[in-house]
């Protein structure tokens, strides 16, 4: 496969690393000429130095050809306009955003540009993740679906304990998700599961679920 | 009309009087209002601060009600991105976005923009001069 990147940062350098030793090809494009040695001396002759959102260089770059093309550069006008190049003009199958500003995510979609990955959000749900006072963390989304995997966790003041799975506000994913107990493996939950402090639900949800869900175990309700 | 010009610079200023002067109801939009500064002193119109990439931005400022959105920046991909949220987002009838690049201005226009490139404009003027 190849792999073009716009955009020589910190998450690029472990993703074109991954990606070589996965046995891929990786061009990073790169205006900083210390960035580009800095990869360079990592991991060999993989930049090219110009702006993923010219013409010039993208035809440099053969991105014509490729597989990916990645933009994750620091400026989100710059990375939707390599991105409608790439995807457009060059027919690159996979286009791939990095957002800087998580509320362009909605204009991005409205312009074409379906896959983009929030930096803000990851770092936010990675947190929310390692403190329990969060009932809901979003782990991952199923791109193309409007689908969002996430993760309910049963507190003491959730209200969620004590109850059937059938008899909450979580009654939908019964069948669905999956439960995970402290020392047991994890299981399938259905309606008749009684849910206990401790346990997360892993699930499938709809997108446009997930912020109701949030306000409503905030709420304590169950 | 109702026309709102993104940039502060000389093209942006100018254009932006010429229209007030003609009864237009305008709307300058930069980063800063300090960036206003040059505007000649019988501009009438309307200056606001802030990111005309931003949807929220944008909504606040009333671009729902807008005739036109000139996107008139020096840099080509802010100017790109600010017309097609003003086109497809709010559906501004009449957008206008300045590309340097001549070969982005050319992409830009399969997307459907309304593209101009200032370089492409003057090399195709002066060649019309000189077959005069």
């Amino acid at each position: 496969m190849y792999v073009v990147m716009f955009g020589g940062g910190e998450v690029e350098y472990y993703l074109s690393k991954e990606f070589i030793e996965g046995g891929h090809e990786v061009l990073i494009i790169e205006e900083d000429s210390k960035k580009r040695e800095r990869l360079e001396e990592a991991l060999g002759d993989i930049t090219l130095g110009g702006s993923g959102c010219r013409i010039q260089c993208l035809d440099q770059a053969g991105v014509s050809r490729a597989d990916v093309f990645i933009a994750a550069s620091d400026a989100d006008e710059d990375n939707l306009a390599a991105c409608q190049l790439a995807q457009i003009k060059y027919k690159v199958p996979r286009v791939l955003a990095k957002l800087n500003n998580p509320r362009n995510r909605n204009i991005f979609r409205k312009l074409g540009i379906e896959n983009t990955v929030d930096m803000a959000a990851l770092i936010l749900e990675n947190m929310k993740a390692q403190i329990p006072v969060f009932p809901l963390v979003r782990l991952s989304e199923l791109e193309g679906e409007d689908l969002e995997v996430v993760q309910v966790r049963v507190s003491e003041d959730s209200g969620l304990a004590g109850h059937t799975l059938g008899d909450t506000k979580l009654a939908f994913v019964a069948g669905s998700a999956c439960l995970v107990r402290h020392g047991e493996a994890p299981t399938g939950a259905d309606a008749a599961t009684i849910l206990e402090v401790g346990d997360s639900l892993i699930g499938v949800v709809a997108r446009d679920m997930v912020g109701k869900l949030e306000s409503e175990l905030s709420g304590g309700e169950g | 009309m109702n026309a709102f010009i993104m940039g502060s610079g000389r093209v942006a200023s100018e254009l932006g009087t010429l229209l007030d002067l003609e009864g237009h109801k305008v709307t300058l939009l930069d980063f800063e209002l300090s960036m206003f500064d040059k505007l000649p002193a019988k501009f009438q119109g309307r200056t606001l601060a802030g990111d005309a990439t931003d949807e929220e931005f944008l909504r606040k400022a009333g671009l729902k009600n807008a005739d036109a959105f000139i996107a008139l920046t020096r840099d080509d991909d802010r100017n790109a991105m600010a017309a097609q949220i003003a086109k497809h987002i709010f559906g501004v009838p009449k957008v206008i976005c300045r590309i340097y690049d001549p070969p982005r201005e050319e992409f830009y226009k399969t997307l459907g923009l309304e593209a101009i490139s200032p370089i492409m404009l003057f090399a195709r003027l002066v060649k019309g001069r000189l077959e005069d």
